[in-house]
């Protein structure tokens, strides 16, 4: 399920690849500007999965992405990873 | 003999002012009132030693029910016993008008007779029953009959104080008199059958009436000898009572000492326990209530810059009552736990609170564990601190609709699994456990063995009893284990717990 992302080519140290990872083990490589916040990436993403932006949990190193943060503001490397995980909710079973 | 004299004197005069009942009620001891006159007149010289305490030792033989007084007065109030309080009345009141001075004198003897009256089941029946009839007759103003009834509670009482204060006075009585004898030269003295008992058998054959009296004569002894022996006593209650005064009020020094101490402990205790428990104000209330009406639906209530959680109205509507908890409230509220211990890390333990997709991150992958993908989730550089430094470690486990709690408990060396539905995993037990080697190995470079570390499932927990609140249970097991406490709250207090923390959030705060 991995696949390259249209972002435009762009010289390297400008751009990044980014891996997104769903909680299911799929990956999607994203290359996407230092400076570029990542409301597009995650957009792409949920448009490429068919989810509602709202219901995926984006997070890095365990820690929440917000959609106006850039890689270079989060200090991302090259083939750093971004977890994208189902929002949860629980109440009980059995009931 | 001047002494002696004024003895018989006042004796005489004695027994003119009293009524001719104090005369028939020392009747039976005629012969010992002789004697013992008699023996005066022996015993002058050294009576001599105490001329002033000489003049009461006939008015003692006299009398012999007063002798017992003196000795039973003490034990009055510990021995009376209720039963017999009709009977001391009647005697009271036959006493009362005829009895004159001595009237109190009898009435203590009385009362002192009723405190040993179980006693008198062991006389013969019929003088049982003769006391409880010259009652009667005694009101009827048969004055011999009262005598003897009198007399009759006086035996009974003085065979008991015989018993109890015989050796007492005998040693003290020798002691006394071999005192006088050596310094005066004389023959001990012969006012009493126990003397003559003691110190010479022979001396006073004649006084030997019956071994009652004997008592009875025992116990009248003369009088300075009582004052000595019941101001001794006295001394004696005394330095007990001084004794017990100081050490009381050592005692209460010693808990005023520890007081304020223990105060401001159960102080501290109780306000760890209320803290949790604090009802939220008026302003909060309508806080919390303005954030989870329809209005604030689509607004942005507040976000949390740390962690990059934004709360919705919409979100936060998860606190409502009867809805089931969100990731985004449950890992807002985790933030706040930990920023709360960073704010006073001595009220609280120093814990590490996972979010909620740690557990799933980590199980993730085809072998059901992935430490790799969690490995950059702890370093040292974005929690300031590593997990072994951690009292405890709290790891939310959601499962498919359900939130539970893991705990790595590195303080008592335990894995605990909390599931407000009893439910057990031992999956979560065996992955936290390579987990916690694995990050130990990573990020400390230490080899930590787990192997005989407890797991344990907690089932002596607060129990969910709906299908909707578990993950309020699940925060505050959390928030109440931060605490070092124990879990003591229940289903009830789930509404005020979703309130406390819908205002925690609201104001960024966990208290």
């Amino acid at each position: 399920m991995s696949a390259n992302n249209d972002e435009d080519k762009k010289p390297a140290g400008e751009h990044i690849n980014l891996k997104v990872k769903s909680q299911d083990g799929n990956e999607v490589f994203f290359k996407i500007k230092r400076s570029t916040q990542l409301k597009k990436l995650m957009n792409a993403y949920c448009d490429r999965q068919s989810v509602e932006l709202n219901s995926i949990a984006f997070l890095f190193d365990g820690r929440r992405l917000r959609a106006e943060q850039t890689p270079d503001e989060l200090e991302m490397e090259e083939g750093d990873e971004i977890d994208a995980m189902l929002h949860q909710t629980g109440g009980g079973v059995g009931f | 003999m001047g002494a002696l004299t004024c003895n018989r004197f006042k004796r005489d005069s004695e027994s003119q002012s009293s009524p001719s009942f104090a005369f028939d009620y020392t009747h039976p001891h005629v012969s010992k009132k002789l004697k013992s006159s008699d023996s005066c007149s022996s015993s002058v010289s050294r009576l001599r030693l105490y001329p002033k305490l000489v003049t009461p030792i006939v008015r003692e033989i006299q009398a012999p029910c007063i002798v017992v007084k003196g000795f039973s007065a003490k034990r009055l109030d510990s021995s009376c016993s209720g039963n017999f309080s009709g009977y001391s009345r009647v005697k009271f009141d036959n006493c009362g008008d005829r009895m004159g001075s001595l009237f109190s004198k009898y009435c203590r003897a009385k009362e002192s007779a009723k405190g040993t009256c179980r006693y008198v089941s062991f006389e013969p029946e019929n003088e049982v029953v003769e006391v409880i009839d010259v009652d009667g007759e005694n009101e009827n103003g048969n004055d011999g009959s009262g005598d003897s009834g009198v007399e009759e509670v006086a035996v009974v009482e003085t065979e008991r104080e015989g018993v109890n204060e015989l050796q007492n006075i005998r040693a003290k009585y020798r002691e006394l008199d071999g005192k006088a004898e050596g310094k005066v030269g004389f023959q001990p003295s012969t006012s009493s059958g126990v003397d003559s008992d003691v110190l010479d058998g022979n001396a006073l054959e004649s006084l030997s009436l019956d071994p009652r009296l004997d008592v009875l004569v025992d116990v009248g002894l003369p009088y300075h000898k009582k004052l000595i022996e019941s101001a001794q006593k006295r001394d004696e209650r005394l330095r007990r009572l001084s004794f017990d005064i100081k050490l009381q009020e050592e005692k209460r020094a010693l808990y005023k000492q520890l007081t304020p101490v223990k105060k401001d402990e159960s102080k501290k205790d109780e306000e760890l326990l209320l803290e949790p428990f604090r009802p939220l104000t008026e302003d909060d209330e309508e806080m919390v209530a303005v954030a989870l009406s329809n209005s604030s639906r689509r607004k942005l209530l507040v976000t949390h810059d740390n962690s990059n959680i934004a709360i919705t109205g919409e979100v936060l509507r998860c606190l409502r009552p009867g809805a089931w908890l969100n990731d985004e409230v449950i890992n807002l509220y985790l933030e706040l736990l930990k920023e709360r211990e960073k704010k006073e890390p001595k009220k609280f333990l120093k814990c590490h609170f996972f979010n909620t997709f740690f557990y799933k991150k980590l199980i993730s992958g085809r072998t059901g564990y992935d430490y790799k993908s969690v490995r950059r989730w702890t370093t040292q550089r974005k929690l300031g601190y590593s997990l072994l430094e951690c009292d405890k470690i709290f790891v939310p486990v959601h499962k498919e609709i359900h939130w539970c709690l893991a705990v790595i408990n590195k303080k008592e060396e335990k894995f605990q699994y909390l599931d407000s539905l009893g439910g057990v995993d031992k999956q979560v037990m065996r992955v936290l456990a390579k987990y916690f080697v694995d990050e130990v190995k990573d990020k400390n470079g230490e080899d930590i063995d787990v192997t005989s570390w407890q797991q344990e499932y907690v089932t002596d927990l607060p129990n969910q009893e709906n299908g909707f609140d578990c993950g309020v249970f699940m925060i505050k097991y959390a928030d109440f284990y931060s605490r070092d406490i124990g879990l003591c709250f229940k289903q009830e207090h789930m509404p005020y717990f979703r309130l406390r923390t819908a205002k925690e959030i609201l104001r960024l705060r966990a208290d």
